[in-house]
């Protein structure tokens, strides 16, 4: 009899213990916009204690308090949230993760190459944060989503679809490559990137490469100006023998974080570009 | 007998550099991410354009090579320092607030290159204003006021990209690591112009160039004003060099090493050292510069990247062979 | 000798705030050799960058030949006047060659070379001060002494008819310092080059000089021959030492001994 009491009684006491621990006092900080992203999607959002500068979607990040910038968060803020877990990229913060770890925090990075990594990395979120289930179902929405795009550029022939450029930055000339998502994105929305060759995920490119190649579409992502942007393409020497440029079809106008953040919003973020290379709304 | 030959190898010598620059222009043009041919150039209207857009690029790059070294020359000489590198006086620095300051502002784009040379002028009018003692500039005050000036700016640029980095992060890196594939296409022929304005306004001055770096009392007894002389060339040198970091960013190394690679051959005659060090920066650059654009291709390495590496162990080697003369 | 080749009128030399020699007037006459002397700091130095306009003097004027000094262009005293400064340290490699052919800056127009005479008269220093031998080389290869014979040369080349010479022979070994005097010596008597030269050594300057000026406390303590000027009790005020003064019986110029404190 007496045993039985025990046992039960440290279960109890167990289970209380870890409800606690995984139950209403989880404290989340983010210093990636994306996984901020993921994070509201996946309805923590009221766990979310800090996120950096650049942390802006949805409009709810507004009230949460920063703990500094994206390329240099404030360790000491940081540490002070007291947080149970902290969600960072790779490359740039590298080292604040490393310093995060060394002063005892859990750290968790996320790095999608594609968007096969980003559904794992949602996945893996969701099971840390005990949103396994919400985490499963935001991925297969995404998918579904996906596949319905998927299957409408199937239709379309590799020769009909038109050879893009997006431009980063302008000087140097910025581009996305092939190991990051955005190439992947364009390639989804039914285009061709132009720079699918090079094995960089942001690499520098000579202005040569765009000449040749001539693309259909120039989607600028810095900036939000639809007639500057066309004007400032068409300033360059040369670019005027592009086709984006004598078909006025440089585009400025897609939210850049729609296109530049793995986060739930790529589908809408393909959904702009399919806009823009075909001319028509996805729906 | 020997003296006349003198002038005949001087002649000789940027001859050939002259020579060598004019061959690398022309044909230099030929490398590069898209294979083309000569025969497209004239026939192809794509071929001849991205012909034309290198070689816009590569004359950039000559004179970008040429203006700095000629500035390494002159500060060189002024400052009776063989490490002086046109950066030294705090121009890049300020150059590249001025660039960060415009990105921020947004606005027109060309708006870029004037604010980095504005900035850079900025630099120089500080510097100048504070080594000034007695009417006279000390080259040891215009050193330290350089380097003071160099870092206050230094330090808000990084305070302003700290702050405002969204805008700013893919802009640096062309501050940083300096970049020849330019957007903005009217600034050449004011580089062009400046260039070899300021080149041969330079040569004017070789004779006092040539005793200035021997030493002011020297100058001085020898009846050059040097007081004027040495305003005069700073603003020269320092004109070119903001020219220079306000359209292409930082290229270093190269107003460093060529002065002295150039006195190899014609020791410290600056009516050979500074067109030697115009010609042979050009070159220096537009090699530099092919070997950027094509060994990686399509990706680009920054040229300033190249010219760390080449100039870096140049450097050295120069170092030790310089050493009995440095730590005497 | 006998015109006034300079004429130095109530000179007061500093530097800004800082006033080091006050009241100081003199006369040379042409084809003179002075010696400058003087304990360290008296201003010996300041004194000559003064009269050479390397520092702007504090009050007084100069005359030049009867011309006041401030009247010349810096290039029109650059062809009267030359200077060789006291050795300091070159970060750049310089041929002998090189060097030379400053000396005719002053003569040259900004976009002329040199001519054939310029290069005879370089030719003809080099066989005067007999430095043939290091004509093909770097100074940095050269000794301190055969340096000071390249920078003489130079100076010589400018065909001033005063030469100013701050220390020549600090530096250098006893046999190198007459090698050098001996040369002045010639220079001013056959050559008629009237010079001025800052000493240390007080020997040196009795035995070449025609008169000596010595400074002190900010003023000329004594302007004169050796022979007047140079005995025991001046020598002691200003070197606050102790020392005997006898005649040197070749030259018959006064001779400074120095007694060390273990004889006084």
């Amino acid at each position: 009899m007496k045993p039985k009491v025990i046992e039960i009684s440290l279960l109890f006491i167990f289970f209380i213990f870890s409800l606690d621990l995984f139950g209403q006092d989880l404290r989340i900080v983010s210093i990636s916009p994306s996984t901020t992203e993921i994070i509201f999607a996946l309805g923590l959002g009221d766990f979310l204690v800090g996120v950096d500068s650049f942390s802006n979607y949805p409009p709810e990040t507004e009230k949460i308090e920063k703990v500094g910038t994206f390329s240099q968060p404030n360790l000491e803020k940081i540490i002070s949230l007291k947080p149970d877990i902290v969600f960072a990229t790779g490359l740039e913060q590298n080292p604040t993760v490393a310093r995060l770890k060394r002063a005892g925090l859990k750290v968790y990075t996320v790095d999608p190459a594609n968007i096969k990594e980003l559904f794992q990395n949602i996945l893996e979120i969701g099971k840390i944060t005990q949103r396994e289930r919400e985490a499963r179902k935001l991925i297969f929405k995404m998918s579904k989503d996906l596949s319905k795009i998927e299957r409408k550029i199937a239709n379309i022939e590799f020769s009909q679809r038109p050879k893009v450029f997006l431009e980063i930055w302008y000087s140097p000339l910025i581009t996305c490559g092939k190991n990051s998502y955005i190439d992947e994105m364009i390639s989804l929305a039914g285009g061709i990137n132009i720079a699918q060759n090079i094995k960089r995920k942001f690499s520098r490119i000579s202005q040569e490469l765009v000449i040749k190649e001539s693309p259909e579409i120039i989607i600028i992502s810095y900036m939000q100006n639809q007639e500057r942007a066309r004007e400032f393409v068409l300033s360059r020497y040369g670019w005027d023998s592009i086709t984006a440029v004598k078909k006025n079809r440089v585009y400025a106008d897609i939210n850049p974080d729609l296109i530049l953040r793995p986060g739930p919003r790529i589908i809408e973020g393909i959904k702009e570009l399919y806009k823009r290379f075909y001319g028509e709304n996805f729906d | 007998m020997g003296k006349i030959s003198i002038k005949k190898k001087g002649f000789l010598f940027i001859g050939i550099l002259c020579l060598i620059l004019i061959f690398l222009i022309l044909f230099s043009g030929f490398w590069g991410t898209v294979p083309i041919s000569v025969k497209n150039i004239f026939s192809m209207d794509r071929d001849r354009i991205i012909f034309i857009l290198r070689l816009k690029r590569i004359i950039l790059g000559a004179m970008v090579g040429g203006m700095l070294s000629v500035a390494g020359v002159i500060f060189q000489a002024i400052l009776r320092n063989p490490l002086a590198d046109p950066y030294i006086l705090g121009v890049s620095s300020g150059g590249g607030l001025g660039a960060v300051l415009a990105l921020i502002w947004g606005g027109s784009f060309l708006k870029i290159p004037v604010f980095a040379f504005l900035g850079g002028l900025l630099s120089i009018f500080l510097v100048q204003s504070l080594s000034q003692v007695n009417g006279r500039l000390p080259p040891q005050n215009l050193l330290l006021s350089g380097v003071v000036i160099g870092i206050i700016f230094t330090n808000i640029l990084v305070f302003i990209v700290w702050f405002f980095e969204d805008r700013l992060i893919h802009g640096i890196i062309w501050w940083l690591l300096g970049n020849l594939d330019v957007i903005e296409n009217n600034l050449l022929l004011t580089v062009i112009l400046m260039g070899i304005l300021g080149t041969f306004f330079s040569f004017l001055f070789a004779r006092e160039l040539n005793v200035l770096s021997l030493g002011e009392e020297e100058a001085i007894s020898l009846g050059i004003d040097v007081e004027k002389t040495k305003r005069v060339l700073v603003y020269i040198a320092s004109l070119i060099t903001a020219i220079a970091v306000s359209v292409c960013g930082i290229i270093g190394f190269v107003g460093l090493i060529i002065p002295h690679i150039v006195r190899f051959f014609s020791g410290n005659e600056h009516r050979l050292l500074i067109p030697g060090s115009f010609l042979m920066g050009g070159i220096f650059v537009v090699i530099s510069d092919t070997f950027a654009r094509t060994f990686f291709s399509p990706v680009e390495i920054p040229i300033g990247v190249i010219t760390a590496l080449i100039g870096g162990p140049m450097f050295l080697i120069l170092l030790q062979k310089k050493k009995k003369i440095l730590f005497k | 000798m006998g015109r006034i080749l300079l004429n130095v009128e109530d000179l007061s030399c500093g530097y800004g705030e800082k006033v080091v020699l006050k009241g100081i007037s003199f006369q040379m006459e042409e084809g003179e050799f002075l010696g400058i002397i003087g304990p360290n700091g008296a201003g010996k130095s300041t004194l000559l960058k003064t009269i050479l306009r390397i520092i702007p003097p504090l009050k007084g004027r100069i005359f030049f030949r009867d011309k006041d000094i401030s009247k010349f262009s810096r290039i029109m005293l650059a062809q009267e006047i030359a200077y060789v400064p006291q050795q300091t340290q070159v970060w750049f490699s310089f041929s002998v060659m090189e060097i030379l052919k400053m000396g005719r800056y002053p003569f040259l127009r900004r976009y002329k070379s040199e001519a054939k005479k310029d290069l005879d008269i370089i030719q003809e220093k080099i066989k005067l001060t007999g430095i043939e031998n290091l004509v093909y080389s770097n100074l940095e290869e050269l000794s301190w002494g055969e340096r000071q014979m390249v920078f003489i040369t130079r100076a010589l080349i400018q065909e001033p008819k005063l030469l100013f010479l701050d220390e020549p022979t600090a530096h250098l070994d006893v046999g190198h310092e007459i090698k050098i005097f001996d040369l002045l010596y010639r220079l001013n008597r056959q050559n008629n080059i009237s010079i001025i030269s800052v000493l240390h050594d007080l020997n040196l300057a009795s035995q070449y000089c025609d008169r000596l000026l010595i400074l002190f406390d900010g003023r000329i303590e004594k302007f004169g021959k050796p022979e007047e000027v140079l005995d025991y009790r001046t020598i002691e005020k200003i070197y606050d030492t102790v020392v005997i003064v006898k005649e040197n019986p070749i030259t018959k110029r006064p001779y400074v001994f120095t007694i060390p404190e273990k004889f006084r």
